[in-house]
């Protein structure tokens, strides 16, 4: 049986770990653009990113001092068992974090009616839920979300349109973004679907590891010549100017209608994200 | 070819009008901080009502740079980490801040808006930002929190005095002619785009 207990240690465990350590493929693409960087000046400030992550991981500190908001993807598997509440841990697990993690956190959750910033707030961690047939494990991503990156999503409504409007789409949506959200970013794509699926698969995408192909064929080719195009507008890190603007693009699809939304989002280069299974005989496995 | 400068605070006024954009400076000496909207507000408003402010401002810098302080039991301040916020959200006030308090430089991330330029220009201020989620390293460059202010309110919005050391590196965003890193980097980003577009059209396998 999965517990109330372990699920809330684990998601609060979950959101610490990603303040303070940036997942590996991230740590290897930024290394391979320091060393294909041009720019004097972009690479040494993609070396000084390099060198803060590898101390904030050696040292247990914050990758940023801004937190974010926990946010989290679930999976839960069909034949998962679970002993108290689920969705309660998730918040509880939030509040006990709260007060044991060190550095503490600032106050990050905004209540956007009123302006008032605490550690609480409605709905907060945001949790989207999933079902995995046949598995006996709870699947929990934790990947928070901040306002330098968080703003410059964006989606929009197209009737009918052909591949090339979509990827002008994205080009005018990243270069409106331009060096705003702490570049190099990871850029997450969601087509088709419905409004709200559009942009569940850009925010998902923006997980799947990097290097990882995408099984669309008309997709990884899109991946792969957006990518250069992205940074070929010369943004680079930090709006320092250079080579690398974008450390990937991940795009997903889904069937729809004759109407397709199309949704970008963002991650900073901190690309914040961190995942682990728990099984049915309590045993937990840290992915990332 | 963009340059690396090492200054000291309070600036002096012929080594900030030095600064181009695209450079990179560190910097040791005093840095005030607060990544509060309503703490922005209230500068401008003792500037408006004639009040004075509790910090001296002159020859300095306004960051818009989050700060942890723990309060140590014997009485001591101790900063824990800082690194930047979005300082775009702050244009409704910047211009009246670096127009009436002699600051010369303003820091965050992300770059500053029309207006703030324009006072950044009239007054001799540069707009400096730092490498946003470098936390670690960034905050290594603190050696003391001096003061902090405004205790009313939470505590990254308070007014904190920090005396840092080599801080940095910091890039020059906007220089003293107004010249600006990011408009100009967006507009040859919206230059490229007819180009980039057609190098796409040209690869796109044709549909079945
Ligand atoms: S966008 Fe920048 S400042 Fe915001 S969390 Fe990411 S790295 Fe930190």
């Amino acid at each position: 049986m999965i517990s109330y207990d372990a699920i809330k240690r684990l998601s609060g465990d979950l959101y610490d770990w990603s303040l303070k350590k940036i997942p590996e493929d991230t740590k290897v693409r930024l290394a391979e653009a320091e060393s294909m960087e041009t720019g004097a000046n972009a690479k040494k400030v993609l070396q000084f990113m390099i060198h803060s992550a590898r101390v904030a991981e050696e040292e247990g500190r914050f990758l940023c001092s801004d937190a974010g908001v926990p946010v989290y993807a679930v999976k839960v598997g069909s034949q998962a068992r679970f002993e108290g509440d689920v969705k309660r841990a998730f918040s509880d697990g939030f509040d006990e974090l709260v007060e044991r993690i060190d550095p503490p956190l600032l106050r990050f959750v905004q209540n956007p009616l009123t302006n008032e910033r605490s550690f609480k707030g409605k709905d907060m961690p945001i949790v989207s839920w999933d079902i995995i047939d046949g598995a006996d494990y709870m699947d929990i991503t934790c990947s928070p979300k901040a306002l330098g990156s968080g703003r410059w999503a964006a989606l929009e409504i197209f009737v009918y349109p052909s591949l090339e409007d979509i990827e002008k789409y994205i080009m005018d949506t990243v270069i409106k973004a331009g060096s705003q959200h702490c570049p190099p970013v990871m850029i997450g794509v969601g087509i088709g679907g419905s409004f709200d699926q559009a942009a569940k698969l850009a925010k998902m995408a923006t997980l799947r590891p990097m290097g990882t192909d995408n099984p669309e064929p008309i997709l990884a080719d899109m991946e792969k010549r957006l990518f250069k195009a992205i940074n070929k507008t010369g943004f680079g890190p930090m709006g320092q100017g250079g080579d690398t603007t974008a450390l990937g693009i991940h795009i997903d699809y889904s069937a729809g209608h004759g109407f397709t939304p199309v949704a970008v989002c963002f991650n900073c280069w901190i690309n914040r994200r961190t995942r682990a299974r728990i099984y049915n005989d309590g045993t937990i496995d840290r992915i990332e | 070819m963009s340059q690396t400068h090492e200054l000291t605070l309070p600036f002096k006024a012929e080594e900030i009008e030095r600064l181009e954009i695209g450079d990179l400076v560190f910097l040791t000496g005093e840095i005030i901080v607060t990544v509060g909207l309503p703490t922005h507000k209230r500068i401008k408003a003792f500037i408006d009502e004639g009040k004075n402010l509790p910090l001296d401002f002159d020859k300095g810098m306004l960051c818009q740079v989050g700060c942890y302080v723990e309060e140590r039991d014997d009485g001591t301040r101790v900063c824990r980490y800082i690194n930047p916020s979005t300082s775009t959200r702050f244009e409704p006030y910047l211009p009246t801040i670096i127009g009436a308090t002699g600051i010369m430089a303003v820091g965050g991330k992300g770059g500053v808006g029309p207006d703030t330029i324009k006072s950044m220009r009239e007054n001799g201020c540069v707009y400096l930002s730092f490498v946003g989620g470098a936390s670690a390293l960034t905050s290594e460059a603190v050696r003391e929190v001096v003061d902090v202010v405004w205790e009313d309110f939470i505590p990254q919005f308070r007014l904190t005095r920090l005396r840092v050391e080599k801080l940095g590196p910091l890039n020059v965003g906007v220089d003293v002619r107004g010249n600006c890193l990011y408009t100009n980097l967006q507009e040859q980003a919206r230059d490229k785009l007819d180009d980039l577009m057609e190098e796409l059209n040209q690869t796109r396998p044709a549909s079945p």
